[in-house]
């Protein structure tokens, strides 16, 4: 996910993840990443690849810019 | 360096503070382009590694191991502060094998590679119409004059169906005279 300096990408794959009864360690065994790459993402200290997030966004079947936008 | 590290991240907006201590910390630096060389290992192995030279302070390339098996699988470079392109390794072997291009126009362009970290363009891919795909010709669709080339819609249904109407009157018309 590219981002300008100043930008700042508001992410809600926490509440897209709670509200499909997902945890995080299922979202990241399904996508192939750590519990803690969730957590980060989530958190907002991790930019997730643009691979990760449209694996992210296919597997709650949302577009992606439901659980990442740049504010 | 902790500091550095931390304010590199901010500049790029790619990671907040890391509230964790690094537990394991490595720099080196080469001639002309300092390069810097972190790594950081949280909790149950997630691990940050990051380079950056120190040209306009700004993060030029990271690296991270996402899935936690202990080697890098994802490659970012950035220009300006803006991540430029993403290289991922797909199949485990440490190698990049699948690269993303992030062009400033938000375009995404995708290439493939043998896992050998060499990266030739797909081939090109030839096009075979059906055998009952409508001709092609030119329509200006949107009046600004220009031509454009699109499919015609085969209307070789509504000539059979025609014929047979036709054909089917001529055949009652013909019984009903006798």
């Amino acid at each position: 996910m590219s981002m300008s300096n100043r930008a700042h990408l508001e992410t809600h794959v926490q509440s897209v993840r709670k509200a499909a009864g997902v945890t995080q360690e299922q979202l990241a065994l399904a996508v192939g990443v750590t519990r803690q790459t969730i957590i980060s993402i989530e958190k907002g200290n991790y930019v997730p690849s643009v691979l990760l997030a449209l694996k992210i966004a296919a597997h709650f079947s949302v577009p992606v810019e439901e659980l990442f936008i740049i504010s | 360096m902790r500091s550095l590290f931390i304010s590199l991240l901010l500049l790029t907006g790619a990671f907040g503070a890391h509230a964790q201590e690094p537990a394991a910390t490595s720099t080196e630096e080469v001639s002309e382009e300092t390069t810097y060389a972190e790594t950081i290992e949280i909790d149950s192995g997630f691990l940050y590694y990051t380079t950056s030279t120190d040209v306009g302070g700004a993060l030029a390339a990271s690296a991270h191991d996402t899935d936690g098996d202990g080697q890098l699988d994802v490659w970012f470079t950035y220009v300006d502060g803006v991540a430029a392109s993403e290289a991922h390794d797909t199949d485990g072997d440490g190698q990049p094998d699948l690269t993303l291009t992030l062009a400033a126009d938000e375009t995404v362009t995708a290439m493939e590679g043998s896992g050998a970290a060499a990266f030739t363009p797909p081939p090109a891919q030839q096009f075979v119409p059906p055998a009952d795909a409508a001709p092609a010709v030119p329509q200006d669709l949107v009046g600004d004059m220009r031509d454009i080339t699109i499919a015609e819609e085969n209307k070789a249904w509504m000539f059979f169906l025609i014929l047979f109407v036709v054909a089917a009157a001529l055949y009652f018309f013909w019984k009903r005279q006798q």
